[in-house]
């Protein structure tokens, strides 16, 4: 390993260097480069994988309330017939989804906090050169935008259920939920 | 007299599939604020589709229905929906309360929905009413079907309305429960209520002031309670409403 004190020397050494037979020369700028590339592609990988997984979820929190509102059919159209209106029931399905999805996010971030430190001490147990001190930091205003991102995820997945189980008959509703 | 119900010619059909039903052929209702009126008939005979269309929660094909002198054909979701918060208690014989509310929020659920919730002496008074002044924070699972049925009877009786529709309020009970049942209504209707029940019980159907038969969609038979030996033998007479 050769350091140089003058670092805009750098890339004469290099070259002075590469002119010795059966001598390859990688500077630390490269190898910086390269890990930084590396660290690039993971990070774009890791973002098409949290993409797709939202998008799998929201599907899932979609179904999830669907079926939850044609279980609960019969419940609705009982509360339309002791006086609710289709908008109080698509608000209470809303703000029932909108929970449920904050308590999720309060959950999921929990879990990425105590996760992350457990997988960091693995981590370093597995690394013959870790670096002292903590891997992970926690970003406050990363963490508020994951619980803000959840509630509006749940908004939007539980706008249909909302918008289907407001339009129900209450007749049909009563019928429906008795066969 | 004018009446508090009033259905005039009320179609109503049903499609399934390509098969088309009429579940009521030109029925003519009126009740009187303050009656009380049973509807009995053998199942299928549109009962429970003139008591949906009595109230509000199924509109008729034809025909026009006039509830406490409002004119119900060409009302909006929001106006049935006043209409109904304000005039009219269903019960139903299922009883449809939330198995996680207590009696007492089972019976305040509809004060939620009319904005005036938290009268608590309201509740308390109507939990007097119906008999379970020392029953309101049970869960329904631990009441009995009377019981359950008088948490269904205060529910419609919360808002204060001034018409009782009642489905099949006594069909999963016993007879002495059912009998209890029909007290309890008996004893609102003195309080002024008016209440229009279907039942298949021609005994407790004979306890009220009027009573209605109804088969394949129309109404035949008379208020004449004396005439009447059994649904099965029932006179046919169109009676003028």
């Amino acid at each position: 390993m050769v350091k140089v004190k003058d670092l805009s020397q750098i890339e004469k050494v290099s070259v002075d260097m590469e002119k010795i037979p059966d001598i390859q020369v990688v500077t630390m700028t490269q190898i910086m480069g390269t890990i930084m590339n590396l660290a690039g592609s993971a990070r774009s990988l890791l973002l098409t994988v949290i993409i797709i997984a939202l998008i799998i979820s929201a599907f899932g929190i979609i179904n999830t309330l669907l079926m939850s509102v044609n279980e609960r059919t019969r419940e609705f159209g009982m509360m339309k017939a002791i006086g609710a209106s289709g908008l109080d029931i698509g608000k209470m399905v809303l703000a029932e989804t909108v929970f449920i999805t904050l308590v999720g996010g309060l959950i999921g971030t929990t879990a990425a906090i105590v996760g992350s430190s457990l997988i960091e001490s693995f981590v370093k147990g597995m690394l013959p050169f870790a670096p002292r001190g903590t891997m992970v930091t926690l970003n406050p205003e990363l963490i508020g935008f994951a619980l803000a991102f959840s509630v509006i995820l749940g908004l939007i997945c539980g706008l249909y259920p909302a918008f289907k189980s407001s339009r129900l008959s209450p007749m049909e509703a009563i019928r429906g939920g008795v066969e | 007299m004018s009446g508090i119900i009033e259905a005039k010619s009320l179609v109503k059909t049903y499609r399934r599939g390509r098969e088309e039903i009429q579940a009521l052929r030109n029925v003519d209702f009126h009740v009187n604020e303050g009656e009380f009126v049973s509807i009995i008939g053998p199942s299928g005979s549109g009962k429970t589709a003139l008591l949906n269309v009595l109230g509000c929660l199924d509109a008729p094909t034809s025909g026009s229905l006039l509830l406490n002198g409002t004119e119900t054909r060409g009302l909006k979701e929001s106006g049935l929906v006043t209409l109904r918060r304000e005039n009219i208690g269903f019960v139903f014989q299922q009883f449809y309360l939330m198995p996680t509310l207590t009696a007492r929020e089972n019976i305040e659920l509809p004060l939620l929905f009319s904005k005036k919730d938290g009268n608590k002496s309201r509740i308390d008074e109507v939990l007097q009413m119906v008999g379970l002044g020392d029953r309101g924070d049970h869960l329904p699972s631990q009441l009995s079907g009377g019981e359950m049925q008088r948490v269904a009877i205060g529910r419609a009786l919360i808002n204060d309305p001034r018409i009782i529709l009642a489905d099949e309020p006594t069909g999963n009970l016993d007879s002495v429960t059912s009998q209890m049942i029909f007290e309890l209504f008996r004893e609102l209707n003195r309080k002024g209520l008016t209440l229009v029940i279907v039942t298949h019980n021609l005994d407790l159907a004979r306890q009220a002031q009027k009573m209605y038969t109804l088969r394949d969609g129309q109404i035949v038979g008379c208020d004449d309670l004396a005439c009447i030996s059994g649904i099965g033998d029932i006179e046919v007479q169109q009676v003028a409403v």
